[in-house]
């Protein structure tokens, strides 16, 4: 009897070591590539495969659609309209097709758990050449008629993918960027603490474009340069776009723009945009050793009080 | 004779062609210049062994090169390091059981995101309609919450505590979440299509993120004068990544 109760416990505390997550009726979907730029002459025909991963605990059905989008906010966000069926002035449907034989956009097509499913998405560019499309190819889960027993949520999934498009003749691009801010988060900053440089760049030009700029940060004082290169990333026309710089290390992250100082100085920092003079803002900042300079003040003025206070005792004894 | 011959087959031995691992490829729509032809490639795994080795000979320049905030990683097997954007969620039904009046019902589902892309992503909801009976429209449906105070609405949060308070809302927690869910208390209606609202933002970054995770709770509180029986509605989230 004590060994079949030791038993059941070690067997207790063996499946509890090794339980997995069990969801009920869950959703887990992939899409490759995130995000596609297009520059064609007009009239031409451009085709784009995506990959569609179902790794559900169960077969999807799915339905591929494009709708327009337009920029939100300053961080490269999307603000979608489901609403719309209209791309470049026209039916969607007249720009956008899948190549794949059996699967049509907006209609219902099925990925078994565990496959993928290669779309391959043809861009009919219009005749005539007018301002930049942005486009979300969205894949979406079908309504498949589940009803529950009792009140309850039924939840679907949709993931989507980002299409900036130009249409030109010459391929020449056509956008404009120009600093609207750059500043920093403080003017005077400690030694070892971090400077955060914030700034935004808008487009002013007739094509999507990225931002290509660098920060030079002087010395005044010691004639030290650092360089911070910007982040490449897409501005839409007529968009902004919040500035992030890059990291030099192997792992695809960004990282805020700042700067920190093991040594005090007078600093300017200038922003330029393709390298040029005209393109270009610039700003100033100290940095002092703060924490330093506050610690011998008040240490010196407790030396003084305390000297004071000794001379004080002489005096009276 | 033999001298020139014998001439002839040395040089030809010493300047035998060295292979060169590059091919032109050429279709209606592109031109691959210098295209690289691996001599070996393959995944090996052993029969037992949780780890696995992908393998590939013969390319020309491998490697991570960097320079004035350009990177390139270069190689077959860099493949692996792209973070694909993935979204995931965890529970697609969701019971709320019995509705009793003043007696809030809960349900959850968490989301999971992966995104790989410079710019982050969003996560996008909307309801198909207001929690609907089988029986509508003699039956209302149970109409969206405007929260204690009513001060909620489907872009903005507010505190929803009191069992008097009416409606149904959602309420996000954990990763990439807006700042309006100060707490388990927030809540916010939702994005309606029927009354053609756009879908609103749930969790949202600006950032790479190999995993960021957040719970959607959804919350029914019925007052007296429902009609008894089950309501149902569908909710969409979208994941998109930024451009």
């Amino acid at each position: 009897m004590k060994k079949l109760i030791f038993l059941i416990l070690l067997m207790t505390l063996f499946s509890r070591l090794f339980l997995t997550e069990a969801y009920a009726q869950q959703l887990s979907l992939e899409i490759t590539p995130s995000l596609i730029e297009i520059i064609a002459k007009p009239g031409k025909s451009i085709t784009q495969a995506f990959e569609i991963s179902n790794k559900s605990d169960r077969d999807l059905y799915l339905t591929a659609n494009i709708y327009p989008f337009s920029a939100q906010g300053n961080e490269g966000r999307v603000n979608l309209d489901l609403n719309s069926q209209e791309c470049w002035q026209m039916p969607c449907g007249e720009v956008f097709s899948l190549e794949n034989s059996g699967i049509e956009l907006n209609e219902t097509f099925l990925i078994k758990s565990g496959e993928n499913q290669q779309l391959v998405l043809r861009v009919n560019m219009p005749e005539i050449i007018m301002d930049d499309g942005y486009f979300t190819f969205l894949v979406s889960q079908s309504s498949e008629g589940d009803f529950l027993n009792t009140s309850g949520i039924v939840g679907m999934g949709a993931i989507g993918t980002n299409i900036l498009a130009t249409i030109s003749e010459d391929g020449v691009n056509r956008s404009k960027m120009r600093i609207d801010e750059f500043s920093t988060d403080k003017v005077v900053v400690d030694i070892f603490n971090q400077l955060l440089f914030k700034g935004v760049v808008s487009n002013q030009g007739s094509s999507f474009g990225k931002i290509d700029g660098e920060i030079h940060i002087n010395n005044i004082l010691s004639k030290n340069k650092v360089i911070l290169y910007l982040r490449q990333d897409n501005v839409l026309t007529n968009g902004r776009k919040q500035i992030a710089c890059r990291t030099d290390t192997e792992e695809i992250e960004t990282k805020d723009c700042s700067f920190s100082s093991v040594l005090p100085g007078i600093f300017s920092a200038k922003l330029f945009l393709n390298g040029e003079e005209e393109e270009s803002e610039m700003t100033r900042f100290v940095v002092f050793p703060v924490k330093i300079f506050i610690a011998f003040l008040v240490g010196g003025f407790f030396a003084y009080f305390l000297r004071k206070k000794r001379n004080l005792n002489k005096l009276v004894a | 004779m033999k001298r020139i011959i014998a001439s002839i087959f040395l040089f030809i031995l010493l300047t035998k062609p060295v292979a060169v691992w590059a091919v032109n490829m050429y279709s209606e729509h592109y031109t691959i210049q210098w295209g690289n032809m691996n001599i070996g490639s393959g995944n090996l795994q052993g029969e037992d062994d949780p780890y696995g080795l992908g393998v590939t000979m013969g390319e020309l320049t491998p490697g991570y090169f960097s320079k004035n905030g350009y990177v390139v990683r270069s190689g077959f097997q860099y493949i692996h390091s792209i973070i694909p954007f993935s979204f995931t969620i965890t529970d697609l039904e969701l019971e709320l059981g019995n509705l009793y009046p003043e007696t809030p019902s809960t349900a959850f589902t968490d989301l999971k995101v992966s995104a790989g892309g410079a710019n982050g992503y969003q996560v996008l909801v909307y309801q198909d309609h207001d929690l609907r009976s089988f029986f509508y429209p003699s039956v209302e449906d149970i109409p969206k919450t405007v929260c204690d105070n009513s001060d909620c609405d489907k872009d903005t949060a507010g505190v929803w505590d009191q069992d008097t308070t009416h409606g149904f809302g959602i309420n996000m927690s954990g990763d990439d979440v807006p700042v309006g869910f100060a707490g388990d208390t927030y809540y916010r209606a939702l994005a309606d299509k029927e009354e053609g609202e756009g879908p609103v933002e749930l969790m949202s970054s600006e950032n790479v993120t190999r995993l960021s995770e957040a719970r959607a709770t959804f919350k029914v509180n019925v007052s007296s004068l429902q009609a008894a029986g089950d309501y149902e509605n569908s909710i969409m989230f979208i994941a998109i990544p930024g451009y």
